[in-house]
């Protein structure tokens, strides 16, 4: 369940851009040599979310080759 | 954690072994931030009945805002940025830590039963008349292995992760700040017994140890490859064992030189202390590339 403390950080680093914005998407690379399982990824961030600025944000992820982990980019409403 | 609303709280301590004083890591859970921007550590033992009490008082004004402006113009921010980066940070200070003390640190990881603390235990035995040694010890409960290390004749910090699976970064600069090795020191890292998590969190030590003992089979390299992908040295341990297990030793070593064609690969049996030269042989010759790499 090491899926846990990569949402943790995940979610801070989302919290972090958004700076109170919305978060309307989230788009990862996941590699197959990452040793992260994208359903345990989910799961977790789903739970860990909850009352971030992530909450209810779609988790787009993309499987790579290799051992890329990343935060590729994120979709933000536009603050007024 | 707090598998309710996941804001932390995952009970982790340190405990300085030589005066038992326990240290709570990271208070009351992970600080995390809100969509406020403020960062919240919360109480673990708060009420999580329906009407869950704690988010009250933040974060939940959006959930009206996006309600009102579903059809708000979006933005796309590229950020490229790893995910586990703060751990990677936090290792990287460790390593420059450890690198300005001339201390070498060796991150020991294995399924649980493997023979973790027994190889240590008898590590200690043999070096200790030559040298002091520091050890901080994973465990996800209890002084147990912790208090073993410390009757071998170690200075131990034993750090308790709770509900976590590996150690992190952060776990071993707090458990660092605790037990306080002296220059030139040998700084052994015994992480939780998991052959899966541990070996994606980088903790800043010089070099990686796997162990795998006889009784779990030689196929373990295939199948939790990342362990063994991950580790500089694989200790095949307990091979005082060999003539009652399956376990073949030239098949392990291909197959952990499958997934990893780098590994180095030593038998050793920490209950009769087979092997056990080689091994620390290797800790010697880790030591001098060490050295000479903080002084290149």
């Amino acid at each position: 369940m090491h899926e846990l403390a990569v949402a943790e950080s995940l979610v801070g680093m989302i919290a972090e851009t958004a700076a109170g914005r919305r978060v309307v998407k989230v788009t990862l690379e996941v590699g197959d040599l990452s040793c992260v399982s994208v359903e345990a990824l989910s799961f977790s961030f789903g739970l860990v979310s909850e009352g971030t600025a992530a909450q209810g944000a779609e988790l787009d992820v993309r499987r790579t080759a290799g051992d890329a982990l990343n935060l590729k980019s994120m979709e933000l409403e536009e603050s007024r | 954690m707090c598998a309710t609303c996941g804001c932390g709280g995952s009970g982790a301590t340190a405990t300085d072994l030589q005066t038992g004083e326990r240290h709570a890591l990271g208070g009351a859970g992970l600080p995390h931030k809100h969509a406020d921007s403020t960062w919240h550590v919360h109480d673990h033992d708060h009420d999580h009945g329906d009407d869950h009490g704690h988010g009250d008082d933040h974060g939940h004004e959006h959930d009206q805002h996006h309600h009102d402006h579903a059809a708000a113009p979006t933005s796309v921010v590229e950020l490229n940025l790893r995910i586990l980066e703060k751990n990677d940070r936090a290792a990287e200070r460790n390593r420059a830590w450890f690198m300005g003390r001339e201390v070498l640190a060796l991150n020991l990881m294995s399924g649980p039963g493997a023979g973790k603390t027994t190889l240590l235990e008898r590590t200690i035995a043999d070096l200790k008349d030559r040298r002091r040694l520091f050890v901080l010890e994973g465990d996800q409960a209890t002084d147990r292995d912790g208090d073993r290390i410390k009757a071998a004749g170690a200075t131990a910090v034993q750090i308790n992760t709770g509900s976590g699976c590996h150690l992190d970064a952060e776990m071993v600069a707090r458990g660092l700040a605790l037990l306080k090795p002296e220059v030139g020191a040998l700084l052994f890292i015994e992480n939780v017994g998991n052959l899966v998590c541990p070996a994606l969190f980088d903790l800043g030590e010089a070099r990686r140890v796997a162990i795998l003992s006889v009784t779990e089979g030689d196929d373990k390299p295939l199948k939790y490859p990342h362990m063994f992908r991950a580790a500089d040295l694989l200790l095949l341990n307990k091979i005082d064992l060999l003539a009652h297990v399956d376990f073949d030793v030239e098949r392990a070593i291909e197959r952990a030189r499958e997934v990893n064609p780098a590994i180095e690969v030593l038998p050793v049996s920490a209950r009769t202390g087979d092997g056990m030269p080689a091994w620390e042989a290797w800790i010697a010759r880790a030591e001098q590339d060490a050295r000479a790499g903080a002084f290149a």
